[in-house]
C-alpha cells in the first residue's frame, strides 16, 4: 500500500517535471510579453519583474497586426468548412465506387502529401498570377480547399463503416446527398472532428504559402506578419513575444475548450489511417 | 463481394469529386509537372527566354559545395531527430497509459507544443539560445559546455540546436499516435501474460512492440517526410547560417529559386530532394508490408 | 428529382463558399479613376503617415488618377517585386533598394527614364547607382549614410579622454581592444554576423578606404585578393576579435544597452538612441581611414524610384515620382525618415539651418561615400563575398585563401553572366 503510494508520487513527480520542460518555454514566452523590462540576453530579471501590458499596447498601436489576425482567422475557418464537406464528399466516392482512373486518384492523393512544398511553390505563384488570384483570399483558400490527407482520412473512415444503412437508404429513394448528409456525416463525426482540428491548425500556422502568395501588408496571416516583424529594425524582442502570445491564444483556447476532443479524435483518426 | 454500394459512378458523383480534381489539377498537378519541365532548363525568373540545358543543372548541383551540404545537413537532421523523437514519443506514451492522476491533463500539456505555430516556437527558441540566454545558463548550472557567441552562432552546434527545438516540438503529437495504438491493445493479453508470470521487459517485448510496430512503421514515415522537408525553423533561426551550417535542401531551393531566381536550377533541387523524399518513403513503406504482412 | 435537386443544393454550397471568398477578395476596386500603384517599404509607424500624405495631396491635385500602395517589406520585397516584374504584371512605380536597380534594367523590366529626367539630374543626388549602361532607370527617393557611434563612457572608463575621437583605423582597434578588455560583457566593436545583404555593406567601406576598386576596368573580374583586400579583411578581423558577431539588430541593441564601444550604423540608431533611458554619453564620427588624414569611406545606401516597363501609365508614374523628390516633399519626407542627408539639394538648404552636430558628421560622411557596385550579378557577386568573409570570420580560412577564392568565384559568374 505504501509502496504503491509512493510509486505513485514518484510518477507524479515524473509527470510534473515533464510537463514542466514542456510548458517553461511558454511561461518565458509570456512573461517576456508582459515583462516592463528584458535583458539583453533575453533573460527576465524576477527581481525587477513587474507585470505590464505596455508591450501589447506599443504593439497595438502599431496596428500591423490587426488585418493578419482577422486574415489569419477568416482563410482558417474557410478552409476548415470546405475542407470538412468536400474531402466528405470525395472521400465517399473513393470509398464506396469503382471506376477508372480511381487508382490514379489515390496515388495522387498520396504524391500531393509527399511533394515539398518548394518544388511546386514557383510555378504555384505564376498559376496564382495567371488566374488573376495573386494576393488575394483566393490565393489563400482555394489551393487548400480540397486537403489529399482530409480525403486520404475521410475514405479510410467511410471505409470501415457497413454500407448497409446506405444501400438500405437507397432502397427507399434516398439521393445521395442525402444519404451523404444524413448517414455518412453523422457517422463520420469522429474523423470530421479530426479533420477540422487538423485542417485548422495546419492552416492557422501555415508559413510558406502565405508568405509567397501574397505580397501586400493587408494580406498577410499571422505567422508571416510575425516572421517579418522580426526583421524589422524597430521591433524589440518584448514586442515581439507580445505579438507571438497574440498568435498563440486561439490556439490555446481552442485547445483547452476542445483538449479532450482533440486529443481523442487525434487518437481516433490515427487508427483509422 | 461487391455489394449494391460498391458500384459504379453515379452522376452526381462528378460533382462531388470536381472540386478536389479542379484544385489539383490547378494547383498540384500542373506546379508539379512544370517544375520537372523547368528543371531541365535555364529559367531565370528575370531573364524571360530560356533554353533547354538537359541534365546540366543536375550535373551542377551534385558539383556545388553548398547543395551537397544542404543535403548532408538535411540527412543528419532527419536521422539525428526522428530516433529521439520516437523513443520519447514512446517512453511517454507507455507512461501516460500507466496509472497516473490527471491523465488527460498530463497528454494535453505534453502536447501542447505541437499545436503551436512553429514560427512562435522558432522565436521563442531564438530568444533562449542567444548568448548568455536561459539554456546557456542551464548549461552552467550543469557545468555542461556551451558557445560564447550563443547556440545558433557557432557552427558546432546551430544545427543541434535547431534539431533539439524540433523534437522538443514534435515529441508530443507522435506520443499521442502511440497512445492510441497502445490503448488498441486489449488488456487480456496482459493479464494473461501476467498469469504466465512474464516479466514487465517480457510483457513488452511480446505484447507492445509487436503491436506498436505498424504504428512505429507509420510515424517514422511520416516523420521522415515532414523532416526532409525542413524549412520554417531555418527562416526564421538562421537563414542557413553560420557558415551553411544549417543550410537545409529545402531552404537552398528557396534560396535558388526566390532569393537568387535560378529557377531552372532550384527546380532540379526541388526535385532532388522529391526524388529523396519519394525513395525513402518507399523504403520505408516496403518496410511496413514485410513486416505486417 | 431528387438527383437535381441535390445537384442545386451541392451548387449552393459551392456558391456560399465561393462567395465568401470572392467577398472578401474584393478590397481591391477603383472607381473609373487611372490607377497607378505605387509598391513601397515604408511601413512603419513613424512614416507611413507622411508616405499617405504625400500621396494624397498628389491625388488631390491630381484628380484623374487614383495611387494604390503596396507595402513591402526588407525581408521579402526582392523576390515580391520581380516575381511581380517577371510575370508581367504588378506595380507601375517601385520603390528599389540602390543594388537592385542594375539587376532590373538588364533584364529589361524597367523604363529608361534617361528623357524624363532631364529636369531633375541638377537637383537630386547620388545618381551612380541608378545608371546603367549610359541610361537613368530610377530617381534617387532617399540617401543614407552609415557613421561611427561611439560609447564616450565606456571611451573613459579604458582611459580616453573627453576629447578622444579615432581617426585612423590603429586608433579604432587600440580603443575597441581596451574597452573589450573592461570585461563584464563589454565589447569593443559590433561586428556583423553573416547577415545576408547588410556583411557586404560593413567590409566594402575598410576595402574601399584602404584604396580598393572592387571591378577591373572591363568588368571581368573583382580585385579582392589585392593589397587593399587583405588589409582590409585583417583589420576587420581584427575588430571583430574584439567584439560582438551578431545580428545587426541585436548589435544595436547592445549598443542601446551601453555595452560596445564602436558601432557602424545610420541615422535609425540616432533616433532610437534619442528615445530611450540612457546610462552612458555616445558621439558619431566619420569612418576612421589607414593614415587618418581624410575621413574613411562609408557606404551609402539609397532608395530609388523606378518605373516599371510593363506600367500602363508611365506618364503619370513619372508624374508622381517628379512630386514626390520636390524640396518641399522631400524635406518632408527627410525628416519623416529621421534622415539628415535629403536627396534633393534645395531641401538641403532648408534643412541645413536645423543641422545638429550629428547630422552635420551624416552630411560630411556622405560626401565620402559610395553605393553598391552596379552590376546586374550582384547580388550574386555579394552572397559569394559575404561566404568568402565569413570562411575567414569563422577560421575556416585564412584571410588570403578566402579573398582568393571569392575572387575566383566571382570571376566564374562573371564569366557566366557574360556569356549569357
Amino acid at each position: 500500500m505504501t509502496t504503491a503510494a509512493f510509486r505513485n508520487c514518484g510518477r507524479v513527480a515524473v509527470a510534473i517535471v515533464i510537463a514542466l520542460i514542456m510548458l517553461l518555454p511558454f511561461v518565458y514566452l509570456l512573461l517576456g510579453a508582459l515583462a516592463s523590462t528584458f535583458s539583453l540576453t533575453g533573460t527576465i530579471d524576477l527581481g525587477s519583474y513587474r507585470l505590464t501590458l505596455a508591450n501589447f499596447a506599443t504593439l497595438f498601436a502599431r496596428a500591423e497586426l490587426y488585418l493578419p489576425l482577422a486574415n489569419s482567422i477568416a482563410v482558417a475557418v474557410i478552409v476548415t468548412l470546405g475542407n470538412l464537406f468536400f474531402c466528405t464528399l470525395c472521400g465517399y466516392v473513393l470509398a464506396r465506387r469503382r471506376f477508372r482512373g480511381k487508382g490514379f486518384l489515390m496515388v495522387t492523393v498520396v504524391l500531393v502529401l509527399m511533394v515539398p512544398v518548394h518544388v511546386v511553390i514557383i510555378p504555384l505563384y505564376l498559376m496564382t498570377n495567371w488566374l488573376g488570384i495573386f494576393d488575394t483570399y483566393l490565393a489563400l483558400i482555394l489551393p487548400f480547399l480540397v486537403s489529399p490527407l482530409g480525403i486520404f482520412l475521410m475514405r479510410q473512415y467511410i471505409l470501415a463503416i457497413p454500407p448497409d444503412m446506405e444501400d438500405s437508404a437507397r432502397l427507399e429513394g434516398a439521393s445521395e446527398m442525402t444519404i451523404i448528409w444524413r448517414i455518412v456525416i453523422p457517422l463520420c463525426k469522429p474523423a470530421l472532428a479530426v479533420l477540422a482540428v487538423q485542417t485548422f491548425m495546419v492552416n492557422w500556422n501555415s508559413f510558406i504559402y502565405p508568405f509567397i502568395l501574397t505580397s501586400s501588408e493587408s494580406m498577410r496571416t499571422l505567422p508571416v506578419a510575425l516572421a517579418l516583424l522580426q526583421g524589422y529594425q524597430n521591433i524589440d524582442v518584448p514586442q515581439l513575444f507580445a505579438a507571438s502570445v497574440i498568435s498563440v491564444i486561439p490556439t490555446t483556447l481552442l485547445f483547452v475548450a476542445y483538449s479532450k476532443r482533440i486529443t481523442e479524435g487525434i487518437i481516433a483518426g490515427a487508427l483509422k489511417g | 463481394m461487391p455489394t449494391n454500394s460498391t458500384q459504379r459512378l453515379r452522376f452526381s458523383d462528378y460533382f462531388f469529386l470536381s472540386p478536389w480534381v479542379i484544385t489539383l489539377i490547378l494547383f498540384w498537378l500542373f506546379p508539379i509537372v512544370a517544375s520537372l519541365f523547368l528543371s531541365f532548363t535555364d529559367y531565370r525568373l528575370l531573364a524571360g527566354s530560356y533554353s533547354f540545358v538537359g541534365f546540366d543543372n543536375f550535373a551542377q548541383l551534385l558539383q556545388d559545395a553548398a547543395f551537397t551540404k544542404a543535403i548532408g545537413n538535411t540527412f543528419i537532421f532527419t536521422i539525428g531527430t526522428l530516433p529521439f523523437t520516437t523513443c520519447f514519443a514512446i517512453l511517454l506514451a507507455i507512461f501516460l497509459n500507466g496509472r497516473l492522476p490527471l491523465k488527460t491533463f498530463f497528454q494535453s500539456v505534453y502536447f501542447f507544443p505541437s499545436m503551436v505555430s512553429l514560427v512562435v516556437v522558432a522565436l521563442i527558441f531564438t530568444s533562449l539560445y542567444a548568448r548568455g540566454g536561459y539554456i546557456q545558463l542551464l548549461c552552467g548550472l550543469v557545468g555542461a559546455p556551451y558557445p560564447q557567441e550563443g547556440f545558433l552562432f557557432s557552427t558546432a552546434t546551430a544545427l543541434a540546436a535547431v534539431m533539439a527545438m524540433d523534437i522538443w516540438m514534435a515529441t508530443g503529437y507522435y506520443m499521442l499516435l502511440f497512445l492510441a495504438a497502445l490503448q488498441s491493445i486489449p488488456n487480456e493479453l496482459y493479464e494473461a501474460a501476467r498469469l504466465d508470470g512474464a516479466s514487465a521487459w517480457r510483457q513488452f517485448r511480446v505484447i507492445t512492440l509487436p503491436h506498436l510496430k505498424p504504428m512505429l512503421l507509420f510515424i517514422v514515415v511520416l516523420n521522415s517526410i515532414k523532416s526532409f522537408q525542413i524549412f520554417v525553423e531555418v527562416f526564421v533561426m538562421t537563414k542557413g547560417g553560420p557558415l551553411n551550417s544549417t543550410n537545409t535542401m529545402v531552404y537552398f531551393v528557396y534560396e535558388e529559386g526566390l532569393q537568387k531566381f535560378n529557377i531552372g536550377y532550384g527546380a532540379a533541387a526541388a526535385n532532388i530532394l522529391f526524388a529523396i523524399i519519394a525513395i525513402v518513403s518507399w523504403l520505408e513503406l516496403k518496410l511496413i508490408k514485410d513486416k505486417t504482412a | 428529382m431528387g438527383k437535381i435537386r441535390n445537384c442545386a443544393r451541392l451548387a449552393l454550397v459551392a456558391i456560399v463558399v465561393f462567395m465568401t471568398a470572392m467577398t472578401l477578395s474584393c478590397g481591391k476596386s477603383s472607381s473609373g479613376r487611372t490607377v497607378v500603384t505605387f509598391w513601397q517599404f515604408w511601413t512603419n509607424p513613424e512614416v507611413k503617415p507622411t508616405v499617405q500624405q504625400m500621396i494624397g495631396e498628389f491625388e488631390r491635385t491630381h484628380p484623374q488618377v487614383k495611387v494604390q500602395l503596396g507595402d513591402l517589406t526588407w525581408a521579402d520585397g526582392h523576390e515580391k517585386i520581380a516575381i511581380a516584374l517577371a510575370a508581367g504584371g504588378g506595380p507601375d512605380v517601385i520603390e528599389l533598394g540602390s543594388d537592385w536597380i542594375s539587376e532590373f534594367a538588364a533584364s529589361g523590366k524597367l523604363s529608361d527614364l534617361t528623357a524624363a529626367t532631364l529636369g531633375l539630374t541638377d537637383s537630386l543626388l547620388m545618381w551612380d547607382p541608378a545608371i546603367y549602361q549610359g541610361k537613368r532607370y530610377a530617381v534617387p527617393w532617399m540617401l543614407g549614410t552609415r557613421v561611427l557611434f561611439c560609447n564616450r563612457t565606456l571611451l573613459k572608463q579604458a582611459g580616453y579622454d573627453e576629447t578622444f575621437v579615432p581617426k585612423t583605423w590603429i586608433e579604432l582597434a587600440e580603443a575597441a581592444a581596451k574597452i573589450s578588455r573592461l570585461g563584464d560583457n563589454h565589447f569593443g566593436f559590433g561586428s556583423n554576423s553573416a547577415e545576408r545583404h547588410r556583411l557586404y555593406k560593413k567590409y566594402l567601406p575598410f576595402f574601399w578606404s584602404a584604396g580598393g576598386e572592387v571591378f577591373n576596368s572591363n568588368m571581368t573580374a573583382t580585385q579582392f585578393s589585392s593589397d587593399a583586400g587583405r588589409k582590409s579583411l585583417e583589420y576587420y578581423l581584427r575588430l571583430s576579435a574584439n567584439g560582438l558577431v551578431e545580428t545587426q539588430a541585436r548589435i544595436e541593441d547592445y549598443f542601446a544597452a551601453g555595452k560596445i564601444g564602436f558601432v557602424i550604423s545610420g541615422e535609425w540608431l540616432v533616433k532610437k538612441l534619442s528615445g530611450m533611458e540612457r546610462s552612458f554619453d555616445y558621439f558619431v564620427t566619420t569612418m576612421p581611414s589607414p593614415g587618418g588624414k581624410k575621413p574613411g569611406m562609408s557606404f551609402a545606401g539609397g532608395e530609388y524610384l523606378v518605373v516599371s516597363s510593363a506600367s500602363k501609365n508611365p506618364d503619370m508614374a513619372m508624374g508622381l515620382i517628379r512630386f514626390l523628390v520636390q524640396p518641399q516633399n522631400d524635406t518632408m519626407f527627410a525628416r519623416a525618415t529621421g534622415s539628415f542627408t535629403p536627396v534633393n539639394t534645395l531641401s538641403t538648404m532648408t534643412y541645413d539651418a536645423e543641422l545638429t552636430p550629428i547630422a552635420r558628421v551624416f552630411q560630411e560622411q556622405l560626401h565620402n561615400s559610395r553605393s553598391t557596385p552596379v552590376h546586374p550579378a550582384w547580388v550574386s557577386l555579394e552572397e559569394v563575398l559575404e561566404r568568402g568573409i565569413e570562411q575567414a570570420l569563422y577560421k575556416k580560412k585564412s584571410p588570403e585563401d578566402a579573398l582568393q577564392m571569392i575572387d575566383n568565384d566571382c570571376a566564374a559568374i562573371l564569366k557566366k553572366y557574360a556569356d549569357q
